[in-house]
């Protein structure tokens, strides 16, 4: 039987809110740009409150099946063959996620950082730690993300205010950005940048109650949802949206803008703490994750004998994009537009069919 | 079973924590501190790196790092190619070491290529390099840029580094020049609500320096009314920032002297301090010096009839009396208006001027487009508008509020006294 420990709120909040933030440090800023203009730090919270919308679904799923996880209640509601559907497809799209990010990850640093190392050196050694942390289980990734989260929490902060001198308000304005319509469709849309909220309903079971999925899930999330507030608007506030168009990372631009005389510049080496600890936190999460549900969908009690495969496709399929426009404008697209299909409409269509057999847990 | 593999496991870590592939060796590296960039003769630019020597640098460290003046010692290359990158690599066969932009504090860009256009199409690769910072501070040379590269040495004791941050700290103590980074001139080129600007620099060979002839009369010359290397001065640095240039896009269309550029940064709200001297109201022979600060941030309105753009712009300026040459005693509640009306039609009077100058190259520096902006809801109607091109049409209304608030160490004036036979 496969054992994930059981671990507290705070470091169950402290994990999924690093999942959520760690792919916006990357190039999300900057297609957040390109669709909306200067109104990406209101579309944030419109994607929030989809995305409370969509976890309150899974919350109430999962309270209609008290000590299940998601994948338990997919077989539960629709039996043995159309729940492995849809928990494959949920495996699927948290694999494809971890091979993208780890990509993007992979991408960025290597643009910015290491640009003579190869990029299946990187990819590797971010493997190597998430096959580690997969060894050493859920309960430990869970606990040093509470520990690391505090740490990240206050460097994030400190960016910010120190980023603050390049704060200019008239960079918000045209308020409406491309067009109130074109912030509600794209907020809908991109919903999903919060999909790890639900990755709750996959651990359910390491928290010690059904009422702490929700206090976790809408904690996590409200969190979520004001740092990425915070870091859109003041993105907004730095970069004319003509420039934050340009940028392929806009935060770590922001970093290197730092300057206040001859003595202290140069802070990247803050944000490249935050940009890694939080990637070598999600990646390994999500990976778990994908090796919980196919444990669960092929019975297999011990995670240890798939540790060492999954990384293989993983590898395998973050050496898909030939480039990084394809990684980004193709691949991390119709993840971010459309991943919310997963994350929120098959759990509504499981409460849906619940509700309509009457079918509950005990 | 365990135990072997953390042993693997930590054997397999100490390969990765080498840092191998991008390790940067001090030794083997050339920290480029200034860069410029002329049209080129035998290629499309002419490309100047100057970097610490390396028989003497600071590159090496110890106590060979000095050379026998007391100061780091300099090296300049220049390299003719076809763009940036293409220098770079040129310079890198015959330098021994990997020319490394970390520390680079100027990019000089020739008058001749701004004027030409090729700005942008120069800083193109330049911006996409992830070694040369946005904070990197950039500048518009009046003639050659490898000359003013060349000539740019430590003045009074110091590096090139800590010369090129004092140097632009004075932007703030003067406001004859403003402290633009790439970021700036970036940001602005692509920018919907203004046009960009560049500090002007140039070597001054002291040419405007006269010394012999007849002596000065009681004619008035507004203070730092000159472009960059134009300051009658005899030795003292060979270079100097001062003005600004401005540009359409990225083509540079006109400049600002350091006067111009003080009342841009009033207007912009980026006036720290600078000394005025103005005519005495009662003996315009005579001069007052006066110490005037930003009171508050100018208040900007934008309204529109139709399609054309009115402004008005109001600027709160406060300040202390450092001189008065006629002592005339102005040090009283009837009098200090007399200087304040005074000096708030002067700089009414040469605002207008350069704001009807920005008017003719039809390059919004003021920056009005931040406030216009708020008049449109999406970035749809504000691109249609085309703000940058109807700068020209804007009516464009000004008003001056100074305040005298100090008057120095001395609170009352007397009269000097002559003898009979000198009056």
């Amino acid at each position: 039987m496969v054992e994930q420990g059981k671990f507290g709120n705070k470091e169950a909040i402290a994990v999924l809110v690093i999942a959520c933030m760690a792919k916006e440090f990357f190039t999300d800023p900057n297609i957040i740009v390109r669709k909306v203009g200067t109104a990406g730090w209101y579309m944030v919270l419109i994607s929030a409150a989809v995305a409370a919308g969509g976890f309150t679904v899974v919350y109430f799923l999962l309270k209609r099946f008290p000590g299940k996880n998601i994948m338990e209640i997919y077989d539960a509601v629709f039996g043995r063959y159309i729940g492995f559907v849809f928990s494959f497809l949920l495996a699927v799209v948290l694999l494809f996620s971890a091979a993208m990010n780890l990509r993007e990850y992979v991408e960025i640093i290597k643009i910015y950082v290491f640009l003579k190392t190869p990029p299946v050196y990187l990819i590797g050694s971010l493997i190597v730690t998430a096959v580690i942390l997969s060894f050493i289980g859920l309960e430990n990734i869970a606990r040093y993300s509470k520990l690391a989260g505090y740490v990240m929490l206050a460097g994030f902060i400190i960016l910010l205010l120190l980023a603050s001198s390049f704060f200019r308000f008239y960079r918000i304005y045209p308020l409406l950005g491309y067009g109130l319509k074109n912030t509600l469709v794209q907020g809908f849309l991109r919903s999903s940048i919060y999909g790890e909220i639900t990755l709750v309903a996959i651990f359910a079971k390491s928290l010690h109650r059904i009422e702490d999925v929700r206090k976790v899930g809408y904690t996590s999330l409200i969190i979520a949802a004001a740092l990425l507030f915070i870091m859109q608007l003041g993105l907004t506030l730095i970069f004319t949206y003509p420039f934050g168009k340009e940028l392929t990372a806009p935060l770590y631009a922001v970093a290197s803008l730092i300057h206040y005389g001859a003595f202290f510049q140069r802070v990247e080496s803050l944000f490249l703490f935050i940009w890694n600890i939080s990637t070598l936190i999600a990646i390994p999460l999500l990976f778990y994750m994908v090796l919980l549900i196919y444990s669960h969908l092929f019975k297999i009690d011990d995670l240890r004998p798939i540790i060492i495969p999954f990384p293989v496709i993983l590898l395998t399929l973050s050496l898909i994009p030939s480039n990084i426009v394809e990684l980004v404008q193709f691949y991390i697209r119709y993840l971010r537009e459309f991943g919310w299909v997963v994350f929120y409409v098959l759990p509504a269509i499981a409460l849906a069919m619940a509700a309509l057999s009457k079918k509950k847990g005990a | 079973m365990k135990r072997i593999f953390s042993m693997l496991l930590l054997f397999v870590m100490l390969f990765m924590l080498t840092g191998c592939y991008d390790a940067r060796d001090v030794n083997d590296a050339a920290y480029i501190l200034l860069i410029g960039i002329d049209r080129g003769i035998s290629d499309k630019f002419r490309v100047t790196f100057k970097f610490p020597a390396f028989e003497a640098g600071g590159a090496q460290g110890g106590s060979g790092g000095e050379s026998p003046g007391g100061g780091l010692s300099y090296k300049t290359l220049t390299i003719d190619a076809p763009s940036f990158n293409a220098a770079l690599e040129l310079a890198n066969t015959s330098i021994p070491r990997t020319l490394n932009f970390m520390h680079a504090q100027f990019i000089v860009i020739s008058e001749d290529i701004a004027k030409a256009g090729l700005v942008g199409e120069f800083l193109a690769p330049i911006v996409r390099n992830s070694s040369i910072r946005y904070s990197t501070r950039l500048l518009i040379a009046k003639e050659s840029a490898a000359e003013f590269v060349e000539l740019l040495e430590p003045f009074g004791g110091s590096d090139i580094t800590r010369m090129c941050e004092n140097l632009i700290k004075q932007a703030q103590e003067t406001g004859l020049f403003a402290d633009l980074t790439l970021y700036d001139l970036h940001d602005c080129m692509t920018s919907t609500y203004h046009q960009p600007i560049a500090v002007l620099a140039a070597v001054n060979k002291g040419e405007n320096f006269i010394e012999k002839g007849p002596k000065w009369d009681t004619k008035y010359n507004i203070p730092g009314d000159y472009y960059a290397g134009d300051v009658p001065r005899k030795k003292g640095s060979k270079v100097e920032l001062l003005g600004l240039a401005v540009f359409n896009g990225d083509r540079m269309v006109g400049k600002l002297t350091g006067h111009e550029s003080r009342l841009l940064a009033m207007a912009k709200g980026n006036f720290k301090k600078g000394t005025y001297t103005i005519p005495d109201p009662k003996r315009p022979e005579l001069n007052v010096d006066l110490e005037v600060r930003e009171a508050r941030r100018p208040d900007v309105k934008v309204w529109f009839e139709g399609e054309k753009p009115f402004v008005k712009l109001k600027l709160y300026l406060e300040g202390d009396i450092h001189s008065i040459q006629s002592g005339i005693h102005y040090e009283t509640p009837e009098m200090l208006p007399i200087i304040e009306r005074a000096f708030e039609r002067f700089i009414k009077r040469e605002l207008d001027k350069t704001i009807e100058k920005t008017q003719q190259l039809n390059c919004d520096v003021f920056h009005f487009g931040h406030t216009a902006v708020k008049k449109f809801a999406t970035i749809q109607e504000w691109e249609a508008y085309d703000w940058n091109s109807r700068y020209k049409d804007a009516k464009i209304y000004t008003e001056v509020d100074f305040k005298i608030r100090r008057t120095g160490t001395m609170i009352y004036s007397s009269k000097i006294k002559y003898a009979e036979e000198d009056k």
